[in-house]
């Protein structure tokens, strides 16, 4: 007997709500488990989803906070340039656009009004990315021993490939280094 | 990062006076008005490994600044990343102080 497919679908549309989907499962057949599968990805993909948006909203809202702080001349102290406009629109843009597997970074406004987006796993690992008024945004980096500098391009929206791979690699996910 | 006015970091000359000293000088450079949270030292070394420079510029009473920042007219995107840059090796050797809640 065939498993009752569309009150899997049913529950695959409840799989946006809380509740744990895994208990609710009793289909064996070929196709219910196929049908169980795909249910339990949609489920895993929405949850990321949840995840990613809560992630990147939460870092949108550190950013909003610290421009506000950062909104008039010398906020520093030192005659700090009051943060650029487009520093926030591009800064935000950044964020909009990470990939999933990217941490959010943390925020700091420089004395030029510029917002630097620092990814620190530690001390002596870390990666800088200035975002100011033009899509040309220097970064900077340390991994140890080694360090480098140069300029991104922010085009159609998204970070370089290259610049992605470094900041994986600062966290030392970068699968090319993987099996050799 | 230097101010982008000038140029310059704005830093103090502290040695191996006790940290309380370096607090005195915090709280006459930034006044009553605010609250000092800590400093960073950085041994001068450091400074100039990066090929940058200390001059003195007192008054105030220890007041030096980190000058020659390297500076690309023709691009000024790839200025400011070599400028991060040598931050960064300065921050990387730099010990952090707290200073007691005031």
């Amino acid at each position: 007997m065939p498993e009752p497919l569309l009150t899997i679908g049913i529950v695959t549309a409840a799989a946006v709500a809380s509740a744990p989907l895994r208990q609710r499962y009793s289909a064996v057949s070929p196709e219910a488990l196929t049908v169980r599968q795909h249910a339990e990805e949609v489920q895993r993909q929405t949850e990321l989803s949840v995840a990613l948006f809560h992630s990147k909203a939460m870092a949108l809202s550190e950013l909003t906070q610290l421009v506000a702080e950062c909104s008039e001349e010398n906020w520093d102290g030192y005659g700090g340039a009051a943060v650029e406009g487009s520093a926030v629109k591009l800064a935000r843009e950044v964020i909009r656009s990470l990939p999933e597997d990217i941490p959010m970074p943390e925020f700091s406004v420089e004395p030029d009004g510029c917002i630097a987006l620092d990814w620190q796993p530690s001390h002596i690992r870390n990666f800088t990315l200035s975002a100011g008024k033009s899509h040309r945004l220097p970064y900077a980096w340390m991994d140890g021993t080694e360090r480098g500098y140069a300029v991104a391009g922010f085009l159609n929206g998204q970070l370089s490939p290259r610049v992605l791979d470094e900041i994986r690699r600062i966290y030392g996910n970068d699968t090319t280094f993987g099996i050799a | 990062m230097p101010d982008p006015k000038n140029g310059e970091t704005s830093v103090y000359r502290h040695g191996k006076d006790p940290l309380e000293d370096l607090l005195a000088l915090a709280r006459q450079e930034i006044g009553t008005d605010r609250k000092v949270h800590g400093a960073a030292i950085v041994k001068a070394s450091f400074v100039t490994a990066v090929d940058l420079k200390v001059k003195a510029s007192e008054p105030p009473l220890r007041h030096a600044d980190i000058v020659q920042w390297p500076w690309q007219l023709d691009d000024p995107e790839m200025g400011k990343a070599e400028r991060m840059d040598r931050a960064k090796v300065i921050a990387r050797h730099a010990e952090k102080v707290l200073f007691p809640t005031q």
